[in-house]
């Protein structure tokens, strides 16, 4: 019993942490691409921008579980999958925004601007299409997602301090925006690569 | 243009007249293309772009799914109501993406396994988006298709070049057949996760360089937000 | 109302139009799917135990065979006689099936494996062992590990995998091949040299022959059908 447990507690711990370091989003798997060289110029934001997706991805993916199991595979509409997958990130997007916006305004001030940029966010449409092709129940959705938000909102702070950074050196014309942050991206992403074997057997 | 100057005081607004053709495919190809000057779509840019073939395909896939989704949305633009465009452009969107998917299994599974996820992932990308609404939702169909192909193939041929350096530097091959001398040992670096980053910036810098600083500037894919600002069609179209 | 009402309808009315297409564009392409698919295991089947004529699942029990979408009712439902350990040490056995000549006599079996790798996802791999034993090939199916170093050990044709081509292990102490570094000329053909700089994927190949090996003779020995 308490060995079953144990064993339990270890595949979500191994299942967390590889979805935050080893299977990276943004830095290994370049989901999510658009904010993380878009809004990364400011720590502040970069937090901001990875909570809202990373709180979006979890309502996501598991509306995306319920309609994958007790819609769409029980009457052999896997084909509808990409599309629903699409309209529940689109239909919550414009909910949360107009919850938001009507109940808790100061949230809404704090995460608003940056909803309506999480539609075409390959990292909210990514997450749930992985988690239907590994086939993981609702639990190991849940905790794979939490990790891979986490992972998410990890990889936008770092970056986003590095480039606090990079702004205040004196760097050639043809480095400064995007393009030097592709090179600053290079070296973080080289870091993260170092936990490629973490859980290897 | 000039029938409109001589009445003045008509109360329907001129209706914006589509590009010739030769401006589409310039600006498609060339003067906007959508991943080296507007920054558009980085996700598959950087992660298929291991090996040539690759890069080739997700390049043609996403090119076939613009010119039908731009097409259909164009037809659809009078029907369509604004409040619902957006959707409406997603789910016409994903119906073609999956289309693609089902097609691509079924005929060339391999490049369909190599690609995975990224197949899908189509529908996200901000380029199919944004040509939507900068342009199919406002010319007429023909001319939007042909956005979509020109669009779509400077898409391509930006993949499709970083994938061929990246595969030829990063592992020694094109197209999987051995292109470098033995005493060349490949830099495997290119071909791993940051190598993705490391290529695009130096494509990035060269093309700054070239155009002294106006590429994508400092906003990169946020952009293609619909709602931003940053997407006004003069803005896209035809220049300053 | 109308302002609400219209939008709604036509948004319906797309989603209804394109799920229709869908449907048929899924039609037609399910059996290509299907058939490609069954001739691609063939063929990689064919390819690691090439004096197999035809094919025959063996399942584990029949649940396995549910799970596989075998039709159970049927009669011909083949078990596995000698049950290998599910999930060993990263091992994971997926498929066992006999391969039998024209006359329908059993030559060999092919196992097909996931086993833990470098990277999250595993190795799949696919032994053919012929009825005395020997290897007759190693194929790598889907795989994740790190391009350049580990797709080194995986290369088809390249020189891991073919240390393990027409060998005919014998067991010591219940192994039958090791996995060593940096192996001397003078060492047995059993002993398997990892690549260097790949050693777990290296490691994730030959638990996979390893544990093939086993499951092929324990079969046979518990009077498969050979």
């Amino acid at each position: 019993m308490m060995n079953e447990l144990g064993t339990i507690v270890g595949q979500i711990i191994i299942t967390m942490l590889s979805a935050i370091l080893v299977e990276n989003l943004v830095l290994s798997r370049f989901l999510g691409m658009c904010p993380f060289l878009g809004v990364t110029q400011k720590t502040s934001t970069a937090a901001g921008m990875g909570i809202a997706v990373a709180a979006v991805l979890m309502i996501v993916a598991a509306l995306a579980w319920i309609v994958n199991v007790t819609l769409l595979v029980p009457n052999n509409l896997e084909f509808l999958q990409t599309m629903s997958y699409i309209l529940i990130i689109a239909a919550v997007v414009q909910f949360l925004e107009t919850v938001l916006r009507k109940f808790i305004p100061p949230l809404y001030k704090a995460l608003g601007i940056y909803l309506p940029l999480i539609t075409t966010n390959c990292a909210v449409l990514g997450i749930p299409l992985i988690n239907t092709q590994r086939g993981y129940d609702f639990g190991m959705t849940l905790v794979y997602t939490l990790g891979a938000g986490l992972g998410f909102a990890m990889a936008l702070v770092l970056f986003s301090g590095v480039r606090e950074r990079m702004a205040k050196s004196d760097i050639p014309a043809s480095l400064q925006g995007v393009s030097g942050a592709l090179f600053a991206a290079t070296l973080v992403s080289m870091s993260f690569f170092g936990f490629q074997g973490l859980f290897a057997k | 243009m000039s029938t409109q100057a001589e009445v003045p005081f008509t109360f329907v607004l001129p209706k914006e007249k589509a590009p010739k053709p030769k401006a589409i495919v310039i600006a498609g190809l060339i003067k906007e293309n959508p991943t080296l000057k507007m920054v558009l779509g980085c996700c598959p840019t950087l992660a298929v772009t291991t090996a040539a073939p690759n890069g080739l395909g997700l390049g043609l896939a996403t090119a076939l799914v613009l010119t039908m989704s731009n097409f259909v949305i164009s037809l659809l633009r009078n029907v369509i109501p604004d409040k619902v465009r957006i959707p409406s452009y997603i789910v016409i969107i994903a119906g073609f993406v999956t289309i693609i998917m089902y097609v691509l299994k079924a005929y060339f599974p391999a490049l369909d396994k190599s690609l995975g996820i990224y197949i899908p992932l189509i529908v996200a990308n901000c380029i199919l988006l944004a040509r939507a609404e900068m342009f199919a939702s406002k010319f007429g169909p023909f001319s939007s298709a042909l956005d979509g192909l020109a669009m779509g193939l400077g898409f391509t041929i930006a993949l499709f070049s970083i994938a061929t350096v990246r595969e030829i530097l990063g592992n020694g091959t094109w197209f999987g057949i051995p292109m470098t001398p033995h005493f060349f040992s490949p830099a495997v670096l290119l071909i791993l996760p940051p190598g993705g980053f490391l290529a695009f910036g130096i494509v990035m810098v060269i093309m700054n360089y070239l155009t002294r600083g106006k590429v994508g500037g400092d906003v990169a894919c946020a952009t293609c937000n619909p709602e931003n600002s940053h997407c006004a069609p003069d803005s896209i179209l035809g220049g300053k | 109302m109308r302002e609400i009402l219209k939008p709604a309808l036509v948004l319906l009315a797309i989603c209804v139009a394109i799920a229709a297409v869908l449907a048929v564009v899924y039609q037609v392409t399910k059996p290509i799917i299907a058939k490609r698919a069954a001739d691609d295991l063939k063929a990689a089947m064919h390819e690691v135990l090439p004096q197999a004529e035809s094919f025959q699942d063996l399942f584990f029990d029949e649940a396995d065979a549910k799970a596989k979408n075998f039709d159970v009712s049927s009669t011909q439902l083949q078990l596995v006689k000698a049950i290998p350990v599910a999930a060993q040490g990263g091992l994971q056995m997926l498929q066992i099936s006999a391969g039998k000549n024209q006359t329908g006599a059993v030559v060999g079996y092919v196992f097909t494996s996931l086993s833990a790798g470098y990277a999250p996802d595993g190795v799949h791999v696919t032994v053919g062992i012929d009825t005395t034993g020997k290897i007759t090939g190693v194929r790598i199916g889907d795989q994740n590990e790190t391009p350049g170093l580990g797709s080194k050990v995986l290369a088809l044709h390249g020189p891991y995998l073919k240390q393990f081509n027409n060998l005919t292990p014998q067991s010591s102490n219940g192994t039958y091949l090791t996995l060593v570094k940096n192996k001397p000329a003078s060492a047995p053909p059993e002993q398997i040299d990892a690549v260097t700089g790949a050693t777990f994927t290296s490691r994730a190949v030959w638990r996979a022959v390893e544990a093939s090996v086993e499951a092929a003779h324990a079969e046979m020995s518990a009077g498969g059908q050979s």
